[in-house]
């Protein structure tokens, strides 16, 4: 079997399997004669330094024993917290919905969607992004030269992969079978991707941007970019579309493009590349990898599950859909109380959300939720419901947002052959005692 | 800090991935060794077909991105013609092929409805 292969066992499995072997491989540690403790400190310092503290009691801890601390995350990328790991080459890696209360997503709870693999170069100093194409002025501007020249701004983005929602498609979607998780409103900090446009110059018969990043293909071949996507100019000219460099006010995660990306919300996180070297503009609609035949398309019309759609039918996706988030309380919660809060995110695409409404009895009657307004545009916004629960019993809390369109989360999804778009209801479930 | 540099920092410091332990130089004549044959599969079950399709398809990616689909056996085909399409993967003779599609359908069908991540 190559070695080359990641294998990806789970810390658990190995543990049931054999748990003294177990803590021979992962720690080299061997107990003393009563299974407790570190013979001769065997395996004490690799344990200590995973879970980055000594272990005062050692003598005591019986063999064969997960620490809690790293129990509770089996597989872990470093800067990163609660993730559930879709696939570890490339990674792609979604935040569980109780993990993303927070208004602004931290860093370590900011899902991975990764097309190829990220560049080990990615020192900020001698970062290089080029704007050519059809321009009157094309340039090469190091991450200093954007902060120089430009007005540096900070806001609250948020971010959604357009396959969020895939794992619940029937039949289903070829695709990372996201759940509920791709999705985060981190601070993104950068200049504006508009302004840099306009210093370039933006020549009359532009019609799409298209972005280049610094991250390698799977397949290894040097001449092929893993994912090269765009947006028409009218929405590359938003002001809220940033070349960004800080996320929360530090640098850029590398699983999130470290050091520069472009942050377009409100649309699919592909429109985002990460590892940003280039934009160019074109006089037509970008074919980049991942911009053509079925990718990040819809059909053009309704179609029926498992329905067989012709190529030329499908188009592009732009705006993400309306949609909600319940990110408290957590799914398979158990109360004795009958009073709860609820409380979650809602987003809208290029809109705003007007309304969210709460269901305990499965849609047949609806709470609205208070709203706040979003911190700025493209942010998520929160809401909060006070529920009761008039009996013992199974709940399911549902949420639905509406958008400033008037347009609402629907409760099934339109199924589409790619397994896009699903911003059917988030359903969290709670047992009253 | 570069991506490798950040990589190597984590797994010299605080940690891990799973496969990194096995990768690494003391771990290949460690007790576990026998078991490694079950785990390299990724979790894909015994079958005709499966050799192939784990080397194939792993080449370039964790089976783990194979393991989470339920396909047909007629989108799983159209599967292979976009990784040879836009993919660069090689393309697979004929019978190789059939193997390896007759594999994913059998394991990897539509009705397999425990694609979500389990939490527990």
């Amino acid at each position: 079997m190559p070695r080359d292969i990641e294998r990806q066992a789970d810390l658990f499995a190995l543990y049931a399997e054999d748990p003294d072997r177990a803590d021979e491989v992962v720690f080299g540690r061997v107990p003393h004669e009563d299974r407790r403790g570190f013979l001769r400190g065997a395996g004490l310092a690799s344990m200590g330094a995973l879970l980055g503290a000594a272990i005062p009691f050692h003598r005591n801890m019986p063999s064969g024993f997960i620490p809690e601390a790293l129990a509770a995350k089996p597989f872990k990328i470093e800067g990163k917290d609660g993730l559930t790991v879709l696939n570890d080459r490339p990674v792609n890696a979604e935040t569980p919905a109780h993990l993303l209360d927070d208004a602004v997503t931290p860093t370590a709870r900011h899902f991975i969607r990764n097309n190829g693999v990220p560049p080990e170069e990615t020192d900020p100093k001698t970062w290089k992004l080029k704007i050519d194409g059809l321009v009157n002025t094309p340039m090469d501007l190091a991450i200093d030269d954007l902060k120089k020249k430009f007005e540096v701004v900070t806001h609250r983005l948020t971010i959604e992969c357009g396959g969020n929602g895939r794992a619940f498609f029937d039949p289903p979607a070829r695709g990372n079978q996201w759940t509920v998780g791709a999705v985060a409103c981190s601070e993104w900090t950068g200049v504006r991707l508009a302004d840099v446009l306009k210093a370039a110059g933006v020549k009359d018969n532009v019609v799409y941007t298209a972005h280049e990043g610094a991250d390698a293909h799977l397949s290894g071949n040097p001449d092929k970019l893993p994912i090269s996507r765009g947006a028409p100019i009218a929405k590359a000219m938003n002001p809220y579309n940033l070349i960004a460099f800080g996320m929360n006010g530090g640098g850029l995660h590398p699983m999130n493009g470290a050091p520069l990306r472009l942050v377009v919300p409100g649309w699919p996180g592909s429109c985002s590349q990460k590892w940003l070297t280039r934009v160019w503009l074109r006089d037509k609609v970008h074919d980049g990898p991942k911009m053509t035949g079925t990718s990040y398309r819809v059909p053009n019309y309704p179609v029926a599950p498992g329905q067989k759609v012709p190529k030329k039918d499908f188009g592009i996706i732009e705006a993400m859909p309306v949609k909600s988030l319940i990110t408290g309380p957590e799914t398979g919660m158990k109360t004795g109380e009958r009073k709860l809060t609820v409380r979650g995110h809602a987003w809208a695409g290029d809109n705003a959300v007007s309304r969210v409404d709460v269901s305990i009895d499965f849609g047949a009657t609806w709470t609205r939720a208070d709203l706040a307004e979003p911190h700025n545009p493209y942010a998520w916004q929160r809401w909060t419901a006070a529920v009761e629960f008039p009996v013992v019993g199974y709940y399911e809390v549902w949420a639905r947002a509406t958008d400033d369109a008037g347009r609402s989360q629907p409760f099934a999804i339109a199924w589409n052959p790619k397994g896009y778009l699903n911003n059917s209801m988030h359903r969290v479930s709670v047992t009253v005692a | 800090m570069s991506v490798g540099s950040w990589v190597a920092a984590s797994l010299g410091a605080a940690a891990l991935t799973w496969g990194w332990f096995l990768a690494a130089p003391g771990a290949a004549t460690s007790p576990v060794q026998a078991s490694e044959e079950e785990e390299d599969w990724q979790g894909m079950p015994p079958g005709k077909g499966r050799e192939e399709t784990f080397y194939l398809c792993g080449a370039c990616h964790s089976m783990k991105l194979v393991t989470q689909q339920g396909l047909s056996r007629e989108r799983w085909d159209e599967a292979i013609d976009w990784m040879v399409e836009e993919q660069d993967m090689p393309d697979p003779e004929p019978a190789e092929r059939t193997l390896i599609v007759d594999y994913l359908a059998k394991f990897y069908g539509p009705d397999r409805k425990a694609r979500r991540m389990s939490k527990e």
